[in-house]
């Protein structure tokens, strides 16, 4: 702030000083005004040891003037009012000045917070423009989880001071964070806030970081001296703090965006390359027709059905489902595929065969995960079909000559939940108009508004009542009728469907 | 060099703001002048010869590119560094502040650092 002096006053404004000038010249007697330091500014200097009247502002003698009295006096008392309505003016114009320079803030921040997708920089931002007007040895911006533990520091600028980082959580921060309210600690005690600082005192300022929801953390600035911070800092850095806080939210969730558009991105990658396991097309065998149904609840799927081309006209056909749901359940699907292949490949036979894919599957499964299955051989011939059913849903043979639809029971345990465990191979005869249904627990046990399941009745009537249909349309008829019964809200689990008719002679 | 600088603005609290903005430089010996439209700001020119020139573009009677225009180029006086300022969300000519010759514009509201840097700068203080 400069100091007020008359010579400056006078110099300014040229009209006052010519009146001025005019004014000595008229009063009859000799008049002068001296600067504080005795330079003569007006007027002549007859005697200057004589007797000099003070021009005073704001306690402080900014000028004399000597001369003649009492028109010295009258002079003296006329700069007095001038020098006094100047110092008013200034401090108007400081006044404006702060106001001007809070409004230049907010610009400054908006502007560049709308525009900046990055926490850490809109952190750098906000600790700038804050030590732009609010003095501040150091100053941190310190966000906090949703519990309001776990201080994070994203930025700090100009630190002389080591934050005690880990420590004792400070008390300041405490209650800024659990009154959404800024506070000015002066004269407080530096060792307790910072480590090895050498003041003994110092200040401390802090507001919150805050959207309508929560608070996010706070910004805190430190003064090396005590009483240091006023009122008006606290308010700028409260506007500080109000502008920063939705601008870190936004970009926060503008990341979890970003991320979530990557993980939807990858996870689409990944149903691709599950789905590309699944049977294309379901396979062409004389005197056989075959259809597949497999569509995920959720991008992946823990559930699978394949046919498997074995020697002498044979065809494997499997239907897993892997306990649980998402990602884990669909790797442990792919790998359960692959285990089954190079079972059936090295150990012919299905019962030897799941045995040995339960051992692979065994040794892999470490989270608990296991895998209901059903392996199927059938000979395209004679339509002898050798079966396992390891804890699977029940398969169901339409027999064409009683018209009747039999539940094919369990031969042994889930794959992976025992690394020894027998398979019962059980034989069945597939006459012409004989029929298989292979289906995951998605079928049965997809609900309705009422949460009340579709359930094996309804899937049996379906089954029999369009028990002559080709394959393929009998597949779509059932999985219409679950759509129709759940409505057209998103399936709860994997729905997989497989058939197989032996083609009426 | 002469040590003034001249604010010509016709809002009194912009003329406010930058002498207080540039209040410290009279410490060091530099003048403060003002003037509150185009026709007293010429006259200022005329009569101080500053060397910077703070000036509005938007004021009655003479607007400040036909001030910038008189002092550049018919009274030629390249050694006054002329500062336009025009109010933000107001588009500024540029062709025509080039074609007055003015050497630098500003947009309201400014920056006071900034504005004190460009002063100290010019005047080599």
């Amino acid at each position: 702030m400069a100091t007020l002096k008359l010579k400056r006053l006078l110099g300014k404004d040229r009209a006052v000083n010519a009146a001025l000038g005019d004014l000595l010249a008229v009063l009859g007697t000799p008049v002068f005004v001296q600067d504080v330091d005795g330079t003569l500014l007006l007027g002549e200097a007859l005697d200057p040891g004589g007797t000099r009247v003070a021009v005073e502002a704001e306690g402080d003698i900014v000028g004399w003037v000597g001369g003649g009295q009492p028109q010295a006096g009258i002079v003296a008392g006329m700069l007095t009012d001038m020098v006094v309505r100047e110092a008013e003016k200034r401090a108007l114009g400081r006044d404006l000045l702060d106001r001007y320079r809070e409004l230049n803030l907010l610009y400054n921040l908006s502007e560049h917070l709308i525009s900046s997708p990055e926490p850490q920089a809109i952190a750098e931002m906000a600790l700038q423009e804050a030590g732009r007007l609010i003095q501040a040895g150091a100053a941190w911006l310190l966000l906090v989880d949703e519990g309001g533990e776990e201080a994070q520091v994203l930025g700090h600028s100009g630190a002389p001071l080591a934050f005690r980082e880990g420590g004792a959580r400070l008390d300041i921060v405490d209650d800024v964070l659990a009154s959404r309210e800024g506070q000015i600690r002066n004269d407080v005690l530096a060792h307790r806030y910072f480590d090895n600082s050498p003041q003994s005192s110092c200040a401390l300022l802090c507001a919150p970081l805050k959207t309508e929801q929560r608070v996010l953390g706070v910004i805190l600035l430190a003064a090396p001296a005590p009483a240091a911070y006023t009122a008006r800092d606290l308010k700028l850095l409260n506007t500080v703090a109000l502008q920063a806080g939705p601008a870190l939210e936004m970009a926060r969730l503008y990341q979890i965006a970003v991320v979530q558009g990557r993980m939807e991105r990858e996870l689409q990658m990944a149903y691709q390359v599950q789905s590309s396991l699944i049977p294309r097309r379901s396979p062409q065998m004389e005197g056989w027709d075959f259809a597949g149904r497999w569509t995920p609840a959720r991008e992946l799927s823990g559930d699978y059905y394949d046919f498997i081309p074995e020697p002498d006209g044979r065809l494997g056909l499997v239907i897993g489902d892997v306990a649980d749901k998402g990602i884990p359940s669909a790797l442990f699907m792919v790998f359960t595929r692959s285990a089954v292949r190079a079972a059936v490949e090295v150990r012919p036979g299905p019962a030897r065969a799941i045995a040995q894919a339960n051992r692979l599957v065994a040794q892999e499964s470490t989270n608990g995960l296991f895998v209901t299955l059903i392996y199927a051989r059938l000979e395209q011939k004679s339509g002898l079909v050798t079966f396992i059913n390891a804890g699977h849903n029940p398969a169901l043979h339409f027999c064409a000559a009683t018209g009747e639809l039999l539940e094919l029971g369990l031969g042994g345990l889930p794959l992976g939940i025992m690394r020894e465990t027998p398979y019962a191979e059980r034989d069945l005869q597939m006459k012409p108009g004989d029929l298989l249904v292979f289906y995951t627990d998605g079928v049965t046990e997809a609900m309705d508004d009422a949460q009340e399941e579709f359930g094996l009745g309804r899937l049996r009537q379906t089954i029999l009542r369009h028990v002559h249909l080709p394959a393929e349309v009998l597949a779509s008829t059932i999985e219409e009728a679950v759509r129709e019964f759940t409505g057209p809200g998103p399936l709860f689990d994997d729905f997989t469907l497989m058939i197989a008719r032996r083609l009426p002679a | 060099m002469n040590r003034k600088i001249l604010i010509v603005d016709d809002e009194a609290h912009i003329r406010l703001l930058l002498e207080q903005t540039l209040e410290d430089l009279e410490d060091e010996g530099v003048t403060l002048l003002t003037a509150a439209d185009g026709e007293e700001g010429l006259e200022a020119i005329r009569a101080e010869r500053p060397s910077l020139v703070f000036l509005d573009v938007m004021m009655p009677r003479l607007n400040g590119f036909d001030v910038c225009q008189m002092v550049k180029r018919e009274m030629k006086l390249d050694e006054v560094t002329v500062v336009l300022l025009t109010a933000k969300g107001q588009e500024y000519d540029k062709q025509r502040g080039d074609e007055v010759g003015a050497d630098l514009y500003l947009t309201k509201p400014f920056d006071p650092d900034a504005i004190l840097e460009l002063a100290q700068r010019i005047l080599d203080l």
